[in-house]
């Protein structure tokens, strides 16, 4: 499986040289491989922001490299906006970049930057609204700033869509939803990612979001890699994760409760289902709690 | 409990203070952000900076406008010193002008709101009136110039009616609104320029109508663009153009 | 560099804590010393008294402790405009200055420059001069919280006329404290618009109406998130009990020492000695022996 995100020793200072300078990459590494969704998780300050801003140019690298799709991002001649339609980037709270009067307008910003004619505009507009789930005859002519707020992250994230990326990066894609419309928005991503065969990067505090969807994920702290496992491996390093100020799935605190109990249950649980699952097999709920025998087991913190 | 009260005079402030902390970034950034457009004059750049004052003056009054003014003026009055625009480190220069962009805009919104077309009409024959008197005290000082002044000033008014013929009269208003309020800021800058002697009458007629153009279309289409959708004003348009 | 550098930390004005004397005296007297003196170099004219102003600010810079070599180059990017603009003066100027004639130094055509034009830009650099060294004095030695509460404080007397002191100096606050914030959401939303193939800061031959409607998408959602702000901000300052500035008090006050009051006394005295002694017959000495110093020299450089 070939890499399309190759990110090597990567450095990043801001305002060098000034009274404000602050180191936020001390040399990170990460791979993305075709098709895969990779989650990056950190405490708030630790670069992934800066991280992902290199994935399209945003930021060039000031030491190190970042290759995306073969190509290196600190090249003179990139052009930007090939890039910028191949990786698209959903940041935090995208509803806040609405400008246009009208829905369609808004969504085919992006399009029409790339310099496609009308009817591929058209066409591009239409795909993403319903990839997002908004009628296209019935939403395109609407005021952008009538609608909802769901509705407007809607659009936002449509033009990004619009573009076609080969890459999506979401930048805290739940934030500011409700559990229910977060799990959603969620089934949604795991939708186009089998669909389209698009490679997602996924960066988040919500550790439910990432124990679901995360195929890899990378721990970043203090603007270095730290780990990288599967959500399984990673999840069960509890005592590494709440050192950098992170935290497990809830549904991985009720498993590491109970072990710390006595009772011998797997720890790298991901959803609640799993737990149903492992706690079917390891308590038998027809005979009495206090009969069951705890093994001795070491307590995990 | 006065709270009807207290909730006006509240949003005005903070309306007044985050449209104000605008004009502070844009000007800090400085010609290389969105505070200036190039453009092919002699000045080079037409700023956007009187634009929050215009708006604020639209969406909240003249009082909130005229705030606006004050802040726009003493920003510009201290970063003339950076900028090297020496002129207007005098502050009647930088601020005393600055005070009326809001007042003007918010009375060419407001009024056009409510006047009927023949008003309009009757308000256009009597600015023809003021600027033809004008264009004809001109001349004397050069004849080329008062030419030119002349054609200017029939195209705005031609403008101005044609405004008001047409139906949709809030996004006239707000078309009139950023007009008015540009001019107003070019107008009296330039004036006091003159006044107190930093530049000759010719080169500020010349400055005016170079810069004072473009200056006026820009103000007029991110004035609309910004008070259409914070209000969700249909414009012409009834739909995207996809 | 990065085209998009981080506004998130932009520092409003050019505050320099060098804890000089000027930096210690009491906000509100600098800022009447402040309007005394804008009042004076606005108004002033004759050399003699710019001179002078020019003579104490200079002064008031020294013992600011600021560097000289900061306040030069300060002045740097102002030359070209007065070279521009002096240059125009000069060769247009055709109003009467004072009493006397004027003389013609150079002509062509309908052309000239006089004495009195010479006079007149002479007056107009001494003046902006004096602009330049004042504000920036101000600005120097003064933070931007003492600033905002010391003219809160001035103005506060006129409360009783009605005047909303209290209210102005709520919006300066609001606006320096959003500004930066607003500039780090300029800054995102810079970055999400150029994610979607948004052209800005490159270099175009493109007409400037066309380059307007590009920062549409960076003014709009700009605008609109200051607007939202505005209405999170009134309702929490409602929730939150402000009904109003009457009666309140602040955490931040000032006392007035007696050196306060004295260099305040010391500037009320000069400036008032400038406006009663009549400068202008000094002026006359001074322009001769200046032109009488330049024909000489013209007259050894032509032999």
């Amino acid at each position: 499986m070939s890499s399309v995100i190759q990110v090597e020793d990567l450095h990043h200072t801001y305002l060098p040289g000034t009274p404000f300078e602050a180191v936020s990459l001390r040399g990170v590494n990460m791979r993305v491989d075709e098709g895969e969704i990779v989650a990056i998780i950190g405490p708030t300050g630790s670069g992934k922001s800066t991280m992902i801003q290199h994935l399209n140019a945003l930021i060039r690298p000031q030491k190190g490299r970042v290759i995306v799709l073969g190509r290196d991002v600190s090249e003179e001649s990139l052009d930007l906006k090939w890039l910028r339609s191949r990786v698209g980037m959903v940041f935090q709270s995208p509803e806040q970049q609405l400008f246009e009067q009208y829905v369609g307008d808004d969504i085919a910003f992006g399009p029409r930057n790339l310099g496609l004619d009308r009817s591929q505009v058209r066409q591009r507009v239409r795909q993403a609204m319903e990839t997002v789930g908004l009628d296209f005859e019935g939403f395109k002519d609407r005021l952008t700033f009538s609608l909802s707020g769901g509705e407007m992250r809607k659009v936002a994230i449509a033009g990004v869509l619009a573009l076609q990326p080969q890459i999506l990066v979401f930048d805290e894609p739940t934030s500011g939803l409700d559990p229910e419309t977060a799990r959603e928005f969620l089934a949604r991503i795991r939708e186009w990612h089998s669909r389209q065969r698009l490679s997602i990067i996924l960066v988040s505090h919500d550790m439910e979001a990432v124990a679901l969807l995360a195929d890899r994920i990378y721990v970043i702290a203090e603007g270095r890699s730290v780990r990288e496992g599967t959500p399984r491996e990673i999840f069960s390093q509890c005592d590494l994760l709440r050192g950098c100020g992170l935290d497990i799935p809830q549904i991985a605190q009720v498993m590491y409760g109970l072990r710390n109990r006595g009772w011998a249950v797997r720890l790298d649980v991901l959803s609640v289902f799993e737990a149903e699952e492992e706690l079917g097999r390891r308590i038998d709920f027809a005979r009495p709690l206090a009969e069951q025998s705890c093994e001795p087991v070491q307590p995990v913190r | 409990m006065q709270s009807g009260e207290t909730r006006t005079v509240v949003r005005k402030i903070v309306v007044a203070g985050v449209l104000g902390a605008i004009i502070t970034l844009l000007g800090y950034l400085g010609p290389a952000g969105p505070g200036f457009i190039p453009v092919p004059t002699p000045a080079q750049h037409a700023t956007t900076l009187h634009v929050p004052v215009i708006i604020g003056a639209v969406l909240e009054g003249p009082i909130v406008g005229l705030v606006l003014g004050l802040i726009f003026g003493i920003f510009s009055w201290f970063q003339a010193g950076v900028l090297g625009v020496v002129m207007f480190q005098d502050p009647l220069v930088a601020i005393l002008p600055r005070l009326f962009i809001g007042i003007t805009a918010w009375a060419a919104y407001a009024g056009f709101r409510r006047t009927g077309k023949y008003a309009a009409m009757i308000l256009a024959g009597c600015l023809a009136v003021i600027c033809g008197a004008f264009v004809y005290w001109v001349i004397p000082v050069n004849l080329l110039l008062a030419a030119v002044l002349a054609v200017v000033l029939l195209a705005l008014i031609a403008g101005f009616v044609l405004l008001a013929l047409r139906e949709n009269r809030e996004v006239q208003a707000l078309i009139l609104s950023g007009a008015v309020g540009t001019l107003t800021n070019t107008i009296l800058v330039l004036t006091m320029l003159v006044l107190r002697g930093y530049l000759p009458p010719e080169a500020a007629l010349v400055a005016g109508l170079t810069n004072g153009i473009p200056e006026v279309i820009v103000a007029c289409i991110i004035v609309v663009a910004v008070v259409g959708a914070w209000k969700g004003i249909e414009g012409r348009r009834k739909g995207s153009t996809v | 560099m990065s085209q998009y550098s981080p506004f998130g930390s932009i520092t409003i004005g050019q505050y320099l804590p060098y804890g000089s004397l000027v930096h210690q005296l009491d906000p509100r007297a600098k800022i009447a010393i402040f309007t005394m003196l804008v009042a004076m170099v606005a108004f002033a004219d004759s050399y003699a008294a710019s001179a002078l102003l020019l003579a104490a600010l200079l002064v008031a810079v020294h013992l600011s402790r600021t560097p000289l070599r900061f306040t030069l180059q300060g002045l740097r990017p102002a030359l070209p405009w007065i070279a521009i603009f002096a240059t125009l003066q000069l060769l247009f100027y055709r109003g009467q200055y004072g009493s006397g004639t004027c003389q013609d130094l150079w002509r062509l055509g309908s052309f000239a420059i006089t004495t009195c034009g010479l006079r007149q830009v002479g007056l107009m650099a001494l003046r902006l001069l004096g602009f330049m060294l004042l504000t920036s004095l101000l600005t120097l030695t003064t933070s931007t919280t003492e600033l905002t509460h010391g003219l809160e404080s001035l103005l506060s007397p006129l409360k009783k006329l009605r005047f909303p002191a209290h209210e102005l100096a709520l919006v300066f606050a609001i606006a320096l404290r959003f500004a930066p914030t607003l500039g780090g959401e300029l800054e995102r939303i810079m970055k999400a618009q150029a994610s979607r193939g948004a052209d800005f800061g490159e270099q175009g031959r493109m007409r400037f109406v066309q380059r307007t409607k590009n920062l549409l998408p960076l003014l709009v959602p700009l605008f609109l998130s200051a607007l939202r702000r505005a209405e999170d901000l009134t309702l929490a300052m409602e929730a939150r009990g402000y009904t109003g500035g009457k009666g309140r008090t602040s955490f931040i006050e000032f006392k007035a020492l007696p050196r306060d009051f004295l260099v305040l006394a010391l500037v009320t005295l000069f400036c008032l000695a400038i406006v009663l002694s009549d400068l202008r017959a000094i002026d006359g000495f001074i322009v001769d022996a200046v032109a009488n110093g330049a024909k000489g020299i013209l007259s050894l450089v032509a032999h």
